[in-house]
């Protein structure tokens, strides 16, 4: 952080450029001061929120049962993925190496629209490359300080990374941004405006670095692997499939800028390439995860299930609740106060209570319901079989043999947990919802009615884009929430529903204190949090399509 | 927005509608309380009651169905050889339909035995007592309460001083740090909570008996202890980010005015920023509260004894242990479900706006 201190106290606002003038002293004090203000917050959050996911990442790569043992670089990875494993930090390294060209690009743009020669930014490369390295050091060393003793002693693991060199580095690094600084106004026309290119060098040097470091690294564990050949054969199949789909995105953005009847066309085309990668896909994903941990699969299965089911429903509930609330009816406030009480009040003992309703007893509540409606009672929270399958066989639609047969979709305990998770956050999002209606200007309602518009109409047209905003912040936070979920499902599983209601989350963490499966847990989390990270990224994306800011 | 609504009000013209939209309404508000009713219901309830599917509890005056559990005192001794009292739970008069029903039913029959402590029939007692003794919930609501004032000590004060200088510093990056604190609310927990467990057991070890020696004889200062519990959520990226909203609405005459009389900026803080920031600090230890409350991973991980262990795990293992009693499990719900209701009832407003601006629980 000092770093930035330094380097834009330079930002000389005339010509004068003494390090140090009487208003450079004034802005250093106010810096010391802040910093003296965040310091003990940063300090929590970067160790409880943010170096841990570096230490993840080494945990990850030994053999960790309670105390560290030997190092076995990607094989934790691959007993949880198979030899997806080495293809998953392949892609992890493209997007790296991609990211840091984007910012390289977004530099040589700058420097355009500055009017200064194309190598003037470049030059804070080197500072940033010195910056980038020293921070690495003392990220390796907070690392590896975890590492035990007796793992150092047997040589199964080792010390990296020196703070000291880290720390010398790092003010060299900044010293230097100063003096390119200095030489990048001097080489400039534009002064005035010339941006600090140190930050982003960092950066990019960063991002590359790790991109070069994780795809050599993993290229490497390849070439070690037992199974070399055949990994790479699978590798090559992934990789087919991935390609395929790549190039059935990329038709289909292209069509979308073509005139109508090209865009026909070229959707068609890109709908056939995205079948044929998304059917090739599903036919060698079981060839190539081959001897992959399948409670793994199963679990992240049972996420995506549980996440796929759960907030469309919450969210559509959630909006009709809203809209109905907004009216001018009598109520409103108590109403919203019930509406919150499943939100507010303790998951454990929540998911306590429906333990209790969703039990396998014939005269449990759930059970009771199902009979009051025509079915015959099912064991809900012991029950592993399919949702869809069983409960149209408790309504003797389907003969069991055929309920057997259904696989497609969640297990009937995964659907008492979405029950849950719907029950428990149609409230919240209620709130939410309401808070975003108030923020729309009632004139173009009146506008609207003016024009003779019906109350669909209203919320069609009116309502709904205007609200996109709020919903895409809730769908956000549900689907990482619906990722993140732990307490609940801790509480609702039971060992007859076999694990199928345990999510990602839930099984990461039995491993890891069930099974103390320490390296083998973490390495799995890590997935989860790039698959989150990615689910993210594409959200974003359909986000500055679909949401109207205003 | 009442306004504009009132203006054309389509629903007047159709009263369908209108008794449509409460219906609806109302009948989500039973869904949202319904398993409360229940739960209330079954805590009442004895055990026979509870497995014969009827809704409400007969309260003692049926006696067809029998109080069936037996709520019993032991002295036993625990591995250290010292003697302490325990409380469990036995069957009675075990009904033979269930035990046909469910092998594995627990059903121990209770001798006649005069160190037994059978103590109350109504299943009132029967239920909340036992919950409240069996479960041990009282010292693990009072573990709760000790963690939260603690944790809402550090809260205010790392919280308010970061806070502050976002809203009312300048200082280089930043935009950039306040958006890696916000990038850390996407990372899922459990990455954070595998790795911060081998961490805090480090840390422990450094100020413990091997170490700097800091608590005495204990080999780990942090774990089944305080510091592990609340040092790591001391500072949130949601209490910041929600204090900082509300410190950056404070006008910069105030800051002017103060800097006038020559005030720096730890004065200006404590004399000014903070009284007229009760509100949003309420919401924060607010948030502290509920997260102490509602949250299973985390002290499951960094608590293996009773002296620590906040409610949500202590109920957690209260489920486990007593799976086929639904009425003790619902009493012992309801205990821990009350405060929270208090809680919410009088404040409701504070949390319902605080909790929207946030958007996370737990």
């Amino acid at each position: 952080m000092a770093t930035e201190t330094v380097s834009q106290k330079s930002q000389p606002s005339t010509a004068s450029h003494r390090l140090l003038s009487g208003r450079s002293k004034r802005i250093l004090r106010e810096n010391l001061t802040a910093y003296l203000f965040l310091s003990p917050a940063l300090l929590i959050v970067f160790a409880f929120g943010i170096f841990p996911i570096f230490f993840a990442g080494y945990v990850s790569l030994y053999k960790w049962r309670i105390k560290q043992n030997e190092y076995r670089g990607l094989a934790n990875y691959v007993t949880a993925m198979g030899d997806v494993a080495y293809v998953f930090f392949f892609l992890i390294a493209i997007a790296l190496a991609i990211v840091g060209i984007l910012e390289i690009v977004k530099v040589v743009r700058t420097s355009k629209k500055q009017e200064m020669p194309f190598y003037v930014p470049f030059l804070s490369l080197i500072p940033g490359a010195i910056i980038a390295y020293g921070l690495l050091e003392i990220i390796l060393r907070l690392i590896t300080r975890f590492a035990q003793q007796e793992a150092i002693d047997a040589g199964e693991a080792s010390v990296l990374g020196n703070i000291w060199l880290g720390l010398v580095l790092i003010l060299i690094g900044v010293v230097l941004s100063l003096i390119v600084r200095r030489l990048q106004s001097r080489l400039s026309d534009n002064r005035l405006f010339l941006p600090d290119f140190t930050i982003p060098a960092v950066a990019i040097v960063a991002t590359l670095g790790l991109a070069v470091i994780l795809g050599s690294f993993t290229l490497e564990q390849l070439q070690q692997s037992e199974r070399y050949g055949l990994a790479v054969v699978r590798i090559a199949y992934l990789a087919s499939a991935l390609v395929l789909l790549a190039i059935g995105y990329l038709i289909w953005m292209w069509g979308a800028r073509q005139d109508s009847n090209r865009r026909l066309l070229l959707s068609i085309i890109a709908a056939t390439v995205f079948i044929a990668g998304g059917v090739w896909l599903a036919t060698i994903w079981p060839v190539v995860s081959k001897g992959a941990d399948v409670k793994f699969y199963e679990s992240l299965a049972a996420t995506v299930w549980y996440s796929m089911l759960t907030v469309p429903v919450q969210l559509g509930i959630a909006m009709a609740l809203a809209y109905m609330l907004y009216q001018p009816i009598w109520g409103k406030g108590p109403l919203r106060v019930i509406y919150f009480i499943p939100y507010i009040a303790p998951a454990v003992a929540t998911a306590g209570i429906f333990s209790v309703l969703f039990s396998l007893r014939p005269t449990s509540f759930a059970n009771q319901i199902l009979v009051a409606l025509g079915g015959e009672p099912v064991k809900w929270l012991s029950d592993p079989g399919n949702a869809v399958g069983t409960l149209l066989e408790s309504f003797g639609l389907i003969s069991p043999a055929t309920a057997s047969s259904v696989t497609f979709g969640p297990s009937l305990a995964l659907l008492v947990v979405i029950f849950y998770n719907i029950w428990v956050f149609v409230g919240y999002d209620t709130v939410i919802f309401l808070a975003g209606l108030g923020n729309i200007p009632n004139t173009l309602y009146e506008a609207a009615r003016i024009d003779g518009a019906s109350s669909w109409k209203l919320f069609r047209h009116i309502t709904f884009p205007l609200l996109s905003p709020t919903t895409y912040f809730l769908s956000v936070i549900s689907i990482i929430g619906t990722f993140k979920a732990f307490t609940h499902i801790y509480v609702l599983r039971t060992p007859a529903a076999q694990g199928t209601m345990d999510t990602a989350s839930v099984y990461f963490f039995v491993t890891f204190f069930r099974g103390a499966r320490f390296g083998f847990s973490t390495s799995m989390a890590i997935v989860l949090f790039v698959i989150i990270l990615v689910l993210y990224l594409i959200q974003n994306r359909i986000a500055q399509r679909s949401v109207f800011y205003g | 927005m009442d306004n504009n609504v009132q203006s054309t009000p389509w629903y007047r013209k159709i009263k369908i509608s209108r008794i449509l939209l409460y219906g609806v309404l109302i009948a989500y508000a039973l869904v949202s309380v319904l398993p409360f009713l229940v739960m209330l219901s079954t805590s009442l309830m004895t055990l026979g009651e509870a497995n014969s599917g009827r809704f409400l509890p007969s309260l003692g005056d049926d006696s067809d169905i029998t109080n069936c559990i037996v709520y019993r005192r032991e002295e036993v001794f625990n591995e250290e050889g010292v003697p302490e009292i325990k409380t469990h739970f036995v069957i009675d008069v075990a009904p033979e339909a269930e035990q046909a029903q469910y092998p594995g039913f627990r059903s121990t029959t209770v001798e006649p035995d005069p160190t037994q402590e059978d103590i109350f029939s109504i299943p009132f007692f029967t239920n909340y007592c036992g919950a409240w003794e069996g479960g041990d919930l009282g010292r693990y609501m009072l573990n709760t309460v000790r963690i939260t004032a603690i944790q809402v000590v550090g809260t205010v004060i790392f919280v308010t001083l970061a806070s502050y200088a976002f809203a009312r510093m300048e200082f280089v990056g930043r935009e950039l740090i306040f958006a890696i604190l916000l990038a850390t609310l996407m990372i899922p927990a459990i990455v954070q909570n595998l790795p911060n467990f081998l961490t805090v057991t480090e840390i422990g070890r450094w100020f413990g008996a091997s170490g700097l020696g800091l608590c005495g004889e204990k080999a780990n200062c942090w774990i089944n202890n305080w510091p592990a519990l609340t040092i790591p959520f001391m500072a949130t990226a949601v209490s910041i980010f929600l204090l900082r909203q509300h410190f950056a609405t404070i006008p910069d005459e105030l800051w002017d005015a103060a800097r006038m009389d020559g005030s720096g900026h730890v004065r200006f803080l404590i004399q000014i920023v903070l009284p007229i920031s009760k509100a949003a600090l309420f919401v924060v230890i607010l948030f502290a509260f509920i997260a102490a409350w509602n949250d299973l991973a985390w002290p499951l991980l960094v608590t293996n004894g009773p002296d620590w262990r906040p409610i949500s795990v202590g109920l957690q293992s209260f489920f486990d242990g007593e799976q086929n009693f639904p009425n003790l499990r619902m009493a012992g719900a309801m205990i821990a479900i009350l405060p929270i209701l208090l809680l919410y009832a009088v404040t409701q407003r504070t949390f319902i706006e605080g909790l929207s601006q946030s958007g996370l629980k737990g």
